[in-house]
C-alpha cells in the first residue's frame, strides 16, 4: 500500500513536471510563436517577381509573439501587411482589417487536402481550401524541386478589403514549410491572371 | 349584471382596438411591400432629375476626370493627381469619341456635356475648389469640394463638402448637397484614445420641408496598422414610413467560427418597424442554397423566416457593407 502510494505520487510529479515544462502552455494552443522557431524571424525576407510588374520584397520588420508586421517594397513605395506566423502555420488579418482577435488561416503545414478555412463577413464567405499537398518533391524551385501545400482562396464579389472592394476573385497560393511563400496565382475580377513567384528568401537559414 | 356586461364589453373593445405592437405575417408583408415601393419610387424620381443624371455620368464614365476608379487618387492616374491645378480648364465631352477635350483655360475645372437621357439638355459642372489628402481608404479622401451643376444654364445642384484628415483617416466631415427643393446634410466625427475610438455618423435628406430619410450610426472601433475595425455598432435608419434599428456586437462574432450564424444572430439585433408604430419583423442571418450560402431573412412574429431580398433587395446591399 505504502509503495503504491509513493508510486502514485511519483507518477503525479512526473506528469506535473512534463506538463508544465512542455510547450503545451505556450500561447496559441500548442503552436510555437517564438520567432527563432518559425519563418517569422525579424529580417526574414522573400523577393518576388511577376511578368509585367516590378519585383517586390517582403521583409519581416516586427514580431510580437507571432504577430508579424511585414514591409513590402514595391515600385518605389512601401506597404505594410500584418499577419501571424507560428511553427504550424501562417495567418493574416487582411479581412479583419487588423483585428488581431480574428486571424484567418492562410496555411497550416500539417493540413490535408480538403481542409477548409472560412472567413465570414455578413452573408459573404471567403474560403481557403487545401487543394494539393505534395507527397514528393514536385514543384520547381530554383535549381531543385520541393514539396508544396497549395491553398485556393475564393473571394466573393463585393467583399471589401482595406476599405475598398476587392479586385481579386481567386488566389492559388503555394507554400513550403521551410521556405514559406513560394508563389501565388491571382485571378482578378476582370479575369486577368497574374502569377507572383518567390525567387529568393533567407527564411530557411 | 348589466354593469358586469358593460365592463366586459368595454374591456373587449379596448383590447381589440388598442395599439398593435407586432404585425402578423400578412400585415408585415404588406408593410414591407409598401417600404419597397417607397424606395423604388424614390430612386426612380431621383434618377429622373437631370442634375443627378449628370453627376452619375461624371462619376461613372471611365473617361471622366472625376471618375471614382480603383486608383487611390480622386483624379484619374495619368492626369496628375499630384497637381490638380493642371486639370483646371474647360472641357467638352464628345460622345462619339468618348472623351473630354480641353477647349479653353480656366481657374476652375469646368465640364460640359449633354445628358445621355435627354441629349437636348446641356449640363455644365463647375468644380471651383477641390483638395484631397492621402488616406488609408481609396481613393484619396476629399477635404474640400465646392461645386455646382447647371442644366441648360440654370443652377440645379450645389455641393459643399469639408473634411479634416488625421492619422490618414477622416476625423471630421460635414457636407451639404442641395438641389431644387431638396437637400442632403451629413456629418461624421471620429475620436481616438490610443488603440480605441468611436465613429459617429448622421445624415438627413429633406425635400420641400419634409424629412424623407435620416440615418444615424454610432460605432466603437479599434485601430490597427490597416486603419480601423468595428467592435460595436448601433444604427437607426428612418425612411419614409419605416424605421430600421440595429445593434451589432462584432467583438463577440468570430468570422471563422463554425457556428458563425448562431453567433451573428445572438449578438446582433436588427428590427424593422413602422414609424412610431408596430413591429414588422427582425432581420437575421440564415442558410440558403441547400446550406451552402448565407443570406439575410426577415423573421416574422409567428417565427416564419423569408428571404429579405424577396421584399427589399436594396436593404440587402446596405447590410452587406463590410467593416
Amino acid at each position: 500500500m505504502k509503495t503504491k502510494t509513493i508510486y502514485l505520487f511519483l507518477l503525479a510529479g512526473i506528469l506535473l513536471i512534463s506538463v508544465t515544462s512542455c510547450d503545451w502552455f505556450k500561447s496559441d494552443g500548442g503552436e510555437n510563436t517564438d520567432p527563432d522557431e518559425t519563418i517569422g524571424k525579424i529580417d526574414n525576407y522573400w523577393k518576388v517577381s511577376s511578368s509585367g510588374y516590378s519585383n517586390a520584397t517582403l521583409t519581416i520588420v516586427d514580431n510580437d509573439d507571432g504577430n508579424v508586421v511585414a514591409n513590402i517594397a514595391y515600385d518605389g513605395d512601401n506597404y505594410e501587411v500584418e499577419g501571424k506566423i507560428t511553427d504550424k502555420g501562417i495567418y493574416d488579418y487582411v479581412y479583419s482589417n487588423g483585428d488581431h482577435s480574428k486571424p484567418f488561416t492562410l496555411v497550416k503545414f500539417d493540413a490535408s487536402v480538403g481542409d477548409k478555412w472560412e472567413f465570414k463577413v455578413g452573408n459573404q464567405t471567403v474560403v481557403r481550401e487545401v487543394v494539393k499537398k505534395s507527397e514528393t518533391d514536385d514543384t520547381p524551385y530554383g535549381f531543385y524541386y520541393i514539396k508544396t501545400i497549395d491553398v485556393k482562396e475564393t473571394v466573393p464579389e463585393g467583399i471589401e478589403v482595406k476599405n475598398g472592394e476587392s479586385q481579386v476573385r481567386q488566389i492559388v497560393w503555394k507554400f513550403n514549410h521551410k521556405f514559406g511563400f513560394i508563389s501565388a496565382t491571382v485571378t482578378t475580377v476582370n479575369g486577368k491572371i497574374v502569377t507572383v513567384s518567390q525567387y529568393a528568401t533567407n527564411a530557411n537559414e | 349584471m348589466i354593469r358586469k356586461t358593460a365592463c366586459l364589453l368595454f374591456l373587449t373593445v379596448i383590447l381589440c382596438t388598442g395599439c398593435k405592437r407586432v404585425l402578423n405575417r400578412e400585415e408585415a408583408e404588406r408593410s414591407l411591400k409598401v417600404l419597397n415601393s417607397n424606395l423604388v419610387n424614390f430612386i426612380s424620381l431621383s434618377s429622373e432629375k437631370p442634375e443627378i443624371q449628370g453627376l452619375y455620368f461624371l462619376l461613372d464614365e471611365p473617361a471622366s476626370p472625376l471618375t471614382l476608379t480603383q486608383n487611390r487618387n480622386f483624379f484619374k492616374r495619368g492626369t496628375s493627381s499630384d497637381s490638380p491645378a493642371k486639370l483646371k480648364g474647360i472641357y467638352q465631352w464628345y460622345p462619339g469619341k468618348k472623351l473630354f477635350e480641353k477647349k479653353d483655360t480656366s481657374k476652375q475645372l469646368v465640364l460640359l456635356f449633354p445628358l445621355e437621357e435627354k441629349p437636348g439638355d446641356s449640363a455644365r459642372f463647375v468644380l471651383s475648389e477641390f483638395e484631397s489628402q492621402d488616406c488609408k481608404s481609396r481613393p484619396e479622401f476629399p477635404v474640400t469640394i465646392k461645386a455646382d451643376m447647371f442644366i441648360n444654364g440654370l443652377k440645379k445642384l450645389t455641393i459643399d463638402h469639408q473634411a479634416e484628415v488625421q492619422d490618414n483617416l477622416p476625423l471630421h466631415v460635414s457636407g451639404l448637397v442641395a438641389g431644387d427643393g431638396y437637400k442632403l446634410i451629413y456629418h461624421l466625427n471620429r475620436t481616438r484614445q490610443e488603440e480605441s475610438g468611436t465613429i459617429d455618423l448622421d445624415l438627413i435628406l429633406k425635400a420641400n420641408g419634409f424629412e424623407l430619410c435620416s440615418f444615424g450610426a454610432n460605432a466603437k472601433i479599434g485601430y490597427s496598422r490597416q486603419g480601423y475595425y468595428f467592435r460595436y455598432i448601433s444604427f437607426q435608419l428612418k425612411i419614409f414610413e419605416h424605421e430600421i434599428t440595429g445593434e451589432l456586437d462584432y467583438s463577440k462574432i468570430d468570422p471563422t467560427a463554425s457556428d458563425y450564424i448562431d453567433l451573428f444572430n445572438r449578438y446582433s439585433r436588427i428590427g424593422i418597424r413602422e414609424t412610431a408604430g408596430p413591429e414588422v419583423g427582425n432581420i437575421i442571418l440564415g442558410e440558403t442554397g441547400n446550406g451552402e450560402l448565407l443570406d439575410y431573412f426577415v423573421k416574422f412574429a409567428n417565427g416564419d423566416k423569408v428571404l429579405l431580398s424577396s421584399y427589399i433587395p436594396m436593404l440587402k446591399k446596405i447590410l452587406n457593407y463590410k467593416y
